[in-house]
């Protein structure tokens, strides 16, 4: 039987939080950290994530925000 | 090793979700875990919903052994990236290693270097954390679990294009 966000299942922990969040505010977290770490606004960043410029790649900074990228990507880029 | 009561997730559109270690606003980057060899660990996965039959996808997949707790300085030492579409031209599952080997001469940072791998799953990376970096793990039964889950991971992904095979030896059963 398939789990939905209303039928939590029993083995979860308590304890295991989740948060759900809309589209819009998404983009606005990754615009907030987008534009304080590389300096880049949220559609800047979607335009390069999954191919970044060479300074980028390797980068655990770069690749933590890329998270958010995948929550609000257009089914084309995926 | 990762308790699971200190692990969440964070959805949305609502077929989109990012399961990792405190995913706490308001940058929902996730906070690496503290192993008991003083490193971390942070995981996070971004996953799809697919329906008719309801199945998850891995979108992207991300492990990183680091020596730092700051999400913007975390002096990584090695990081499994995994991205199911990745358009860079780089192997869709690699590693970087966050080290300057003295005889590597190329022009090109080696840690920028995207090092080909197969598929690894959490469970490969937490054996290897408990059997060559002293991780000491939370439970008794720990290769009892990483070995069922590996293995039903071996399953899934039978008549996937790559062929896979657990890296490791199944527990002793006596």
């Amino acid at each position: 039987m398939a789990t939905t966000v209303e039928t939590r299942p029993d083995w979860l922990p308590d304890e295991y939080e989740h948060i759900e969040l809309t589209p819009e505010e998404v983009r606005q977290a990754l615009d907030q950290e987008a534009r304080r770490l590389f300096g880049l606004s949220a559609d800047e960043f979607l335009a390069i994530y999954r191919n970044p410029p060479e300074h980028f790649h390797g980068d655990p900074v770069f690749r933590s925000l890329t998270y958010l990228a995948f929550l609000i990507a257009e089914p084309s880029d995926t | 090793m990762v308790a699971a009561s200190e692990l969440g997730d964070v959805w949305t559109r609502p077929d989109r979700v990012i399961v990792g270690h405190h995913m706490a606003p308001p940058s929902y980057r996730g906070q690496p875990a503290l192993l008991s060899n003083g490193m971390y660990l942070n995981v996070r996965i971004a996953l799809q919903v697919i329906r008719n039959p309801v199945h998850l996808v891995t979108l992207a997949a991300t492990f990183t052994y680091q020596a730092g707790d700051s999400l913007d300085d975390p002096r990584p030492v090695f990081e499994y990236h995994y991205d199911r579409d990745s358009q860079s031209g780089y192997p869709r599952c690699h590693l970087h290693v966050h080290a300057e080997p003295p005889h590597y001469t190329v022009e090109r940072s080696f840690s920028r270097l995207h090092l080909p791998t197969r598929r690894l799953t959490l469970e490969q990376i937490v054996w290897h954390l408990i059997q060559e970096h002293g991780v000491q793990p939370r439970r008794d039964d720990w290769h009892q679990v990483l070995w069922r889950h590996e293995t039903w991971f071996r399953d899934i992904q039978r008549d996937k294009p790559w062929p896979y095979d657990p890296p490791f030896d199944p527990p002793r059963t006596d």
